[in-house]
């Protein structure tokens, strides 16, 4: 399990803290995402996590014992899958995992059923810097694994793919989970985050404004809403409303009953409105 | 040892695929066809001798003492035509008997009078020979012991062992740590358990092997089996070892070549400069010898030459170990505290 208590981070040392006071833990098994606008410290929180920022404040501990006391070989537990895209261009995909594979000191898996894994087979043998964005993304989230990691970061898994290769990257990531992996996962993609968060957390200028499971969440600071489409002298609208507003039951009622409707649909609010109402900022 | 395999390889692709083999191996067939066809002598006269004395004394004396006929002449028409092709030469005509002997010089273009007096002693010195009259021999003390003047074609060896493939390992270094730095490699590094003690050691065998690969072709063609072949590339090794590490600590603090390339090349330049003092013994101002590449390079020249031994060049042995240790550190420590954190 990976406890992170009380995290702050200040880069300048000046008071100007880019993550404060933030405590989750993430259980053995699960998918932790981690949701917030761009600067709200996400990476911050990730870099400290995986080794690349020193802990300053508070305490981060994977299965008991502090980072700060973790060796070398504390990497070999752990698979980080960046958001940028960052392998080497002049080897081959193939290279690029076999590599890495040779630099831990646990068993590695095949590169190239990895390779098949992420749809990269018949790219295996070109070079990296041939690859699209989307490959490239594809072939850092297969280094992550290539360790078999009991920890796995990624940062915007799905960023830049195609809705059938993200499916089957969210396979691979809810596999991995019911094989045990602990997954942190940082991303702007709401429906990736429902999709597959046991549990999310929302980050707003450095701290944690709420943390609990998508549908707790829905069901605490979601609003019951109705999306109508109705005729209104020969035209088509459409109308959105939130049942638990007077005014807006009342409204709901009357188009009911004048019979104008065409199509109902019951709506719960999304992730991305409740971090709006909670901070009153977007996510992008 | 898997990890370390791993990343020497992955090194040795990277080399391969960056051109770096490619141009060492150019650069090897280059210093081969100089070894091979550089003549072992290369005697350039300044000046060129019309004797007109009867029975052509001196054009005797001084074919005798080695001089070529392209230098003395007895025919004055032939001596004015060449003359008259080669316009920066000196003619110098002899006219006259060994008693009386009168000279009289053709210039055409500037020469310093430094020469020209040269000349003139060189001349007296001669006809004071065939006049019985030479003076005594004058003393000479050798200070590093007596050494045969090297070959041409070989004496070009030290300086290519010493030098150029160090000059390519300082520099392919550097731009395959930049890449690393471009592609944001260093941050998937640094969450293994890699660490900079292989990062240092996988790049640093690389070059070394790339220097043994160059230099040992250029010692068998030159020399064959005649020398001590341990030392030679103990020597080789440690100097390219050296120059790698200090390569690496330098680049770590530059984001790409271009903020590099000033430091780099000023850097490649200074350690160069002793190859002034290895092409013209007598410049070797006290702070030449300071330079890591000028005790390298003249125990280079001294194993090769002069059969210098283990004992010889013990100190130079030393120093470059002393060398590669700071190196080492500076890397080491660079690399550890400041490549792998911000990678």
């Amino acid at each position: 399990m990976l406890a992170v208590k009380n995290l702050s981070h200040d880069y300048e040392g000046k008071g100007n803290y880019a993550v404060r006071n933030v405590s989750f833990s993430i259980p053995e098994g699960t998918i932790f995402g981690f949701l917030g606008p761009s600067g709200a410290g996400k990476s911050t929180v990730q870099n400290i996590l995986i080794g690349l920022l020193p802990l300053q404040q508070g305490e981060v501990t994977y299965t008991g014992k502090s980072i700060r006391d973790q060796d070398a070989k504390f990497f070999n537990q752990l698979g980080v899958s960046f958001e940028h895209p960052n392998v080497y261009g002049r080897l081959t995909g193939y290279e690029n995992l076999k590599y890495f594979a040779g630099l831990f000191d646990v068993p590695t898996l095949d590169p190239l059923k990895l390779l098949e894994a992420v749809n990269l087979t018949e790219a295996a043998h070109r070079k990296a810097s041939a690859y699209s964005k989307g490959m490239r993304q594809r072939l850092v989230f297969a280094r992550s694994l290539i360790n078999n990691p009991k920890m796995l970061f990624l940062d915007e898994p799905t960023s830049g793919l195609d809705p059938n290769t993200a499916a089957i990257i969210k396979e691979i990531i809810l596999q991995k989970k019911k094989d045990g992996c602990t997954i942190f996962l940082t991303t702007h993609s709401m429906a990736t985050a429902d999709d597959l968060c046991d549990t999310v957390a929302f980050l707003n200028e450095g701290k944690m404004v709420a943390m609990d499971s998508p549908r707790n969440l829905k069901l605490a600071y979601g609003e019951r809403s109705v999306r109508v489409e109705y005729g209104d002298n020969g035209r088509v609208l459409e109308q959105v409303f939130f049942l638990d507003k007077a005014e807006d039951h009342r409204l709901f009622t009357d188009l009911v009953q004048s019979q104008r409707i065409q199509t109902i649909h019951t709506q719960e609010a999304t992730l991305e409105q409740i971090f709006m109402r909670l901070t009153g900022r977007g996510l992008a | 040892m898997k990890r370390f395999i791993s990343m020497f390889m992955q090194d040795l692709i990277l080399a391969n695929r960056n051109g770096l083999i490619l141009v060492t191996g150019i650069l090897l067939i280059a210093m081969l066809a100089l070894v091979l066809f550089l003549p072992k002598q290369l005697k350039i006269h300044n000046e060129m001798i019309l004797d007109l004395s009867q029975g052509t004394i001196l054009a005797t004396y001084l074919n005798n003492q080695g001089v070529g006929e392209d230098v003395v002449f007895i025919e004055e028409q032939e001596f004015n035509q060449k003359l008259e092709k080669q316009p920066n030469k000196v003619g110098v005509i002899f006219s006259g008997d060994l008693e009386n002997p009168v000279f009289a010089f053709l210039i055409n273009s500037q020469i310093p009078m430094e020469n020209i007096n040269l000349l003139k002693a060189s001349l007296d010195r001669a006809i004071l020979d065939l006049r019985g009259e030479s003076t005594a021999t004058i003393p000479v003390r050798f200070l590093r012991g007596v050494m045969q003047t090297p070959p041409l074609n070989l004496k070009i060896i030290p300086i290519a062992l010493v030098f150029e493939v160090v000059l390519l390992g300082f520099f392919f270094v550097s731009v395959m740590m930049f890449q690393e730095k471009q592609e944001a490699t260093l941050r998937a590094y640094r969450v293994t358990p890699g660490g900079a003690w292989n990062y240092i050691l996988s790049k640093n065998l690389l070059f070394i092997v790339l220097s043994i690969a160059y230099g040992l072709p250029l010692l068998l063609v030159g020399f064959g089996l005649s020398i001590n072949y341990g030392l030679i590339l103990l020597l080789v090794v440690m100097t390219a070892s050296m120059m790698t590490l200090i390569s690496l600590f330098i680049a770590v603090f530059f984001r790409n070549l271009s903020e590099w390339f000033f430091v780099g090349v000023a850097v490649l330049v200074i350690n160069s400069l002793p190859s002034i003092s290895y092409g013209i013994p007598s410049f070797s101002p006290a702070w030449m010898s300071w330079i890591p590449s000028y005790p390298a390079v003249f125990a280079v020249r001294d194993v090769l030459f002069n059969a210098a031994t283990w004992v010889d060049v013990l100190p130079t042995i030393v120093l470059l170990l002393v060398l590669n240790g700071i190196g080492f550190l500076l890397a080491y420590l660079a690399i550890q505290r400041k490549l792998l954190k911000e990678g």
